[in-house]
């Protein structure tokens, strides 16, 4: 007999006992758990332009005022540099 | 089943989407188990894979449109976690042989059962993924070119060239002596 049909014979008459109830329940642990858990790619990524606009807003409108000065350090330089004449945001800051 | 099973899950509905993936499970849970266990022998890789593979059915069966067989549908996501699987395995692979050569942790001794499922599984590493998926799938689970060639998204051609190359290159590892005819 060939061996190559002899060794395949081998493979397919091997039969491995499987626990397919435990494996069932293991993957519909992990799927659900992610599912509530992790957020979807686009979720994640409006969550994080919502953050990086309030972090930007944050350093123009310095709401607080709790600093020597009513404006954050960003606010500041702008202002500088509109007053200096430079820079694209100088109509904000002109009188 | 084309056309038999559409999925839709507008309110994403747990109840009835772990319904149908129950049902999927028993239907198709026998087939996979059947190609991974000889595509990926050691205990602890089929199990895994096996579970990959229908984690990422589960996740993915909202997204099902219903535009092809669910049964093609769930096969090429085996197909492709199986090869990803196999590439995983081959770097790690390549990594405990340098561990190895370096002595870097101390070998553990297999027990002789897992010796000689090494032995006899061994032939099949001078296959590349492909060439080994296409062989168990051909071969051994006998299905049809037509299917496998549609489960690795290739033209029949290529399965059947593939299975050539495979066929040859084992016909001489096991002639050279390598596995358990050695």
């Amino acid at each position: 007999m060939d061996r190559l049909k002899e060794y395949i014979g081998s493979i397919k008459s091997w039969d491995p006992e499987a626990d397919f109830g435990a494996m069932y329940l293991n993957v519909l642990a992990r799927s659900e758990r992610t599912a509530i858990f992790m957020p979807s790619a686009l979720k994640l990524s409006v969550a994080f332009a919502a953050f990086f606009v309030m972090l930007i807003a944050g350093f123009y409108f310095n709401p607080s005022g709790t600093g020597a000065s009513a404006r954050s350090p960003m606010a500041y330089i702008f202002e500088q540099e509109a007053e200096a004449g430079n820079g694209a945001l100088s109509y904000i800051f002109s009188d | 089943m084309q056309g038999t099973f559409m999925p839709k899950y507008p309110s994403k509905d747990l109840k009835r989407m772990r319904q149908d993936f129950s049902m999927l499970y028993d239907k198709y849970k026998d087939k996979v188990w059947g190609l991974i266990s000889k595509y990926a022998p050691a205990k602890h890789d089929r199990e895994d894979l096996f579970q990959e593979i229908f984690l990422k059915v589960h996740r993915n069966l909202e997204k099902f449109r219903g535009d092809s067989d669910i049964g093609t549908w769930i096969f090429r996501i085996a197909v492709n976690e199986s090869v990803n699987f196999g590439r995983k395995k081959s770097r790690s692979f390549k990594l405990e042989q340098i561990i190895e050569r370096f002595n870097i942790f101390k070998k553990v001794q297999e027990p002789d059962e897992i010796q000689e499922d090494i032995r006899q599984w061994a032939p099949l590493k001078v296959l590349n993924e492909k060439q080994r998926l296409i062989l168990v799938m051909a071969e051994v689970e006998e299905m049809k070119l037509g299917d496998i060639a549609r489960y690795m998204k290739i033209s029949e051609g290529t399965v059947k060239s593939n299975l050539f190359r495979a066929k040859e290159a084992l016909r001489k590892e096991l002639e050279k002596g390598g596995g358990i005819y050695g």
